[in-house]
Parts: structure tokens; C-alpha cells; sequence
């Protein structure tokens, strides 16, 4: 079941997800988006230097920063689309802390390791696969690579 | 309380978990390996042959929510504690009302273990891709017709338990005599209430979240007069309130005290 390309962060959240049946992982998805933090007073304030997830119907915006060679991201998603706010808050709790090498070597289909294709519409998987590559570019644009 | 100490692990974002008995009000955050592992030292076995009772309840004692399922009390940070007790276990022991009801997922590790007379595990929600030594059927020798046939051909290790009629002796026996010596009980509440009244527990890990419900559910089920007192040997709390108590059976009678 396990994929092992997957270390830290990535892995713990996709065995916690997988370790469930399948309604009780729409729960666990409700409890990540109530665990998606406010953007810092900085980003607040200067929504352009954040770049539209055009993938997702909702309106939900990310930022991915490289201080000291680790990766923060940052998103904001409106509490009224609790499964998109719940993949970004998934997607920045897996990427921050991560070197950018690691950040980058995340799979393209983790959205899709989570188990969750049974309980969400391929439309909201597809809105978190955009959310990682606009991640993973502008983590590529930020390095130079 | 004290902010994190300097050994506590702190890894990423998340619910905290601070120590309050014993009182080091050490802390971890996160649920990555480093807070497992710390978890992990606090709910290690003391023995090798070991039973404890997992439960989880509401302020007002409901071991389920208002959906009649454990799930709307628990969290992640609960599960991941759960994820870490039965890391410890060789088999989780569950009544087969539980597994009906509450849709289990196979343990990573351990076996899961489920208590039947009848053999009945109709609208068990296991899926159909475990392995079949994974999920270990305990039932009554003397009922032994009737669980066959109502298992059928039910991928799983099928365990006889001596007599008509066996208690929790008998299946703590009869699981370590079959290579699974330390178990983790997760109830239902008439499983529980057997082995708390039997006597055959070495601990409690109890869970309380901060909610009240109605419709309760007792944690533990039987209607006969019985009272038994616990020690706490550890208390933890999370960011949200949630409480994680880890209790032994008193060798002391405080009633006659």
C-alpha cells in the first residue's frame, strides 16, 4: 500500500490519510483545512505577490518562499471550500521545513497517493495537482534551476 | 506551565502535546517521526505480555459521538497516538459490533483480533485486499459450527477459544498461545466492561475530548453494581484540551480505605 518513494512529511500525512476508511478521511481533510494558518501581515497586505491556483474553482492563492535553503509555503483558501483549503493546508504542512531538492523531488501524483479519489471529484484532485506545480515552479524560478 | 523544554522535539506545525503527570511539561509538535517517537516512550508496554484498553470519551463519559461512531471524538492528534499504541501491540482486540460499526482499517502492523460468538461479520468494512493471517477470528470451541458457517469462506486465521462460554482469560490466553502475547483492546463497551470487571487489564489509555454529547454511550458496558480504582501513571494534553490519561489498576481498595 505504502509508496515508498515518499519520506517525512509526505509519507506520515499519506499513511494518516490511508490508515482511515474512507469517510473518516474526508474528516481528516476538514481538520487539515482548520489547520491552514492565516498568511503573515506582510503577504496580507500585498496580495499580488501571490499567484492565483488557476486549477482550483475556488479562489485560493500561494506563495512559496526559500529562507536558508528551506522551503515555506504559504496559502490562502476561503473556509467556504473546506476540501481545496484542506489540500493546500496538506501541501504546505508537507513542503515547509523541506530543502528545495526535497521539495522538488515530491511526486507530481501525491495528491493522488492520498487515497482520497473515491471521496473528492478528479476536479478538486486536479485543483491540489496545480496547487504543487505552481509550488514546484516557483521553487525552480526562486533557485534559479 | 513551561515553554517547550530544550530536548522536546519541535518539528513543524500542529497540535502540541504537552506532559502534565509526570510533571516535566515537556512538549512535542507535529506528527512527524520525532513526535511519534516521543509518544512511542510513554505508551511502551512494561511487559511482554500485556493487555491494555484504548478508549476514547466525551466530557460527560460517551465513548461516541452524537453519529454513534468514536470517529466525531477523535483527532489527529488522538489518532496518531493510536497509531503509536498499536505499533506496540502484536494484535488489536476488538468485539465484532465494533468492527461492523466503526468501519476498521487493518493496523499496520499488528493483527487485528475480533471477538465473535456468532461468527457474524456482515457489513464489516475491512475491504477485500488484507492479508488473511492479518485478521484473526477468536470464538467459542463449543459454537463452532455456527461461526463456520457464518464466516464462510472469510479470508482469516480462525482461533477456538475452550468451552461455550470464554472470558477474557480465555482470550488473552488463547491470542498469546498463538504469538500475539501484548494486545491493545479497543472495546466496543461490552468487551471493555468484561475485562475491566475480569480484572485482566495492565492499563487504561483513555482519551477525553472536551465536548459534551447526547445520545451517550457508556465506555463500558454491564448493568451489575462494580466500582475498581485506577492510578494515573501519565497525563497528557494537547493544544485543543483533548486529555490522554495513561491509568494502571490500583493494588490498593480505596473503598475499604
Amino acid at each position: 500500500m505504502s509508496d515508498s518513494t515518499l519520506t517525512g512529511q509526505a509519507a506520515e500525512i499519506r499513511d494518516e490519510f490511508l490508515d482511515l476508511d474512507l469517510s473518516s478521511r474526508l474528516e481528516l481533510l476538514l481538520e487539515f483545512s482548520n489547520e491552514l494558518p492565516a498568511l503573515p501581515e506582510r503577504l496580507a497586505d500585498h496580495p499580488e505577490l501571490l499567484e492565483r491556483v488557476a486549477e482550483c474553482q475556488a479562489p485560493v492563492f500561494i506563495v512559496v518562499e526559500v529562507d536558508d535553503g528551506l522551503v515555506t509555503m504559504f496559502a490562502q483558501a476561503p473556509p467556504e471550500a473546506p476540501t481545496t483549503r484542506g489540500f493546500a493546508s496538506i501541501l504546505a504542512q508537507t513542503l515547509n521545513g523541506l530543502t528545495v531538492d526535497e521539495a522538488l523531488a515530491l511526486p507530481d501524483d501525491y495528491p493522488q497517493m492520498l487515497g482520497l479519489s473515491k471521496a473528492v471529484s478528479p476536479l478538486r484532485l486536479n485543483g491540489m495537482s496545480g496547487m504543487l506545480q505552481r509550488a514546484k515552479r516557483q521553487l525552480r524560478a526562486r533557485v534559479g534551476r | 506551565m513551561t515553554e517547550a523544554d530544550a530536548d522536546a522535539p519541535v518539528i513543524a506545525r500542529g497540535t502540541g502535546l504537552t506532559e502534565i503527570v509526570p510533571a516535566t511539561a515537556s512538549r512535542c509538535t507535529g506528527r512527524t517521526a520525532d513526535s511519534k517517537k516521543w509518544v512511542s516512550e510513554r505508551y511502551r508496554p512494561q511487559a511482554d505480555r500485556w493487555l491494555a484498553l484504548n478508549m476514547i470519551s466525551s466530557i460527560n463519559g460517551s465513548a461516541t459521538g452524537p453519529d454513534g461512531t468514536s470517529e466525531t471524538l477523535s483527532n489527529r492528534t488522538d489518532r496518531m497516538i493510536l497509531g503509536v499504541i498499536r505499533d506496540h501491540a502484536d494484535a488489536v482486540l476488538v468485539g465484532a459490533g465494533s468492527v461492523r460499526a466503526e468501519g476498521y482499517v487493518m493496523p499496520k502492523t499488528a493483527v487485528l483480533a475480533v471477538v465473535t460468538r456468532s461468527g457474524s461479520l456482515a457489513g464489516h468494512k475491512l475491504g477485500d485486499d488484507y492479508d488473511a493471517e492479518r485478521l484473526v477470528v477468536l470464538y467459542p470451541a463449543g459454537n463452532e459450527e455456527q461461526v463456520l458457517a457464518n464466516l464462510g469462506d472469510l479470508p482469516c486465521r480462525r482461533l477456538a477459544m475452550p468451552g461455550n462460554d470464554p472470558g477474557p482469560a480465555e482470550i488473552v490466553e488463547t491470542l498469546a498461545a498463538n504469538g500475539y502475547p501484548s494486545v491493545v483492546c479497543e472495546g466496543g463497551p461490552s468487551l471493555a466492561g468484561q475485562f475491566i470487571r475480569a480484572g485482566q487489564v495492565d492499563a487504561v489509555y483513555l482519551s477525553v475530548a472536551p465536548t459534551f454529547v447526547l445520545p451517550a454511550r457508556p465506555l463500558i458496558g454491564g448493568d451489575d453494581e462494580f466500582q475498581r480504582w485506577f492510578t494515573l501513571d501519565g497525563l497528557l494534553v494537547d493544544d485543543d484540551g483533548n486529555t490522554y490519561h495513561r491509568l494502571r489498576p490500583d493494588t490498593q481498595d480505596r473503598t475499604a480505605a
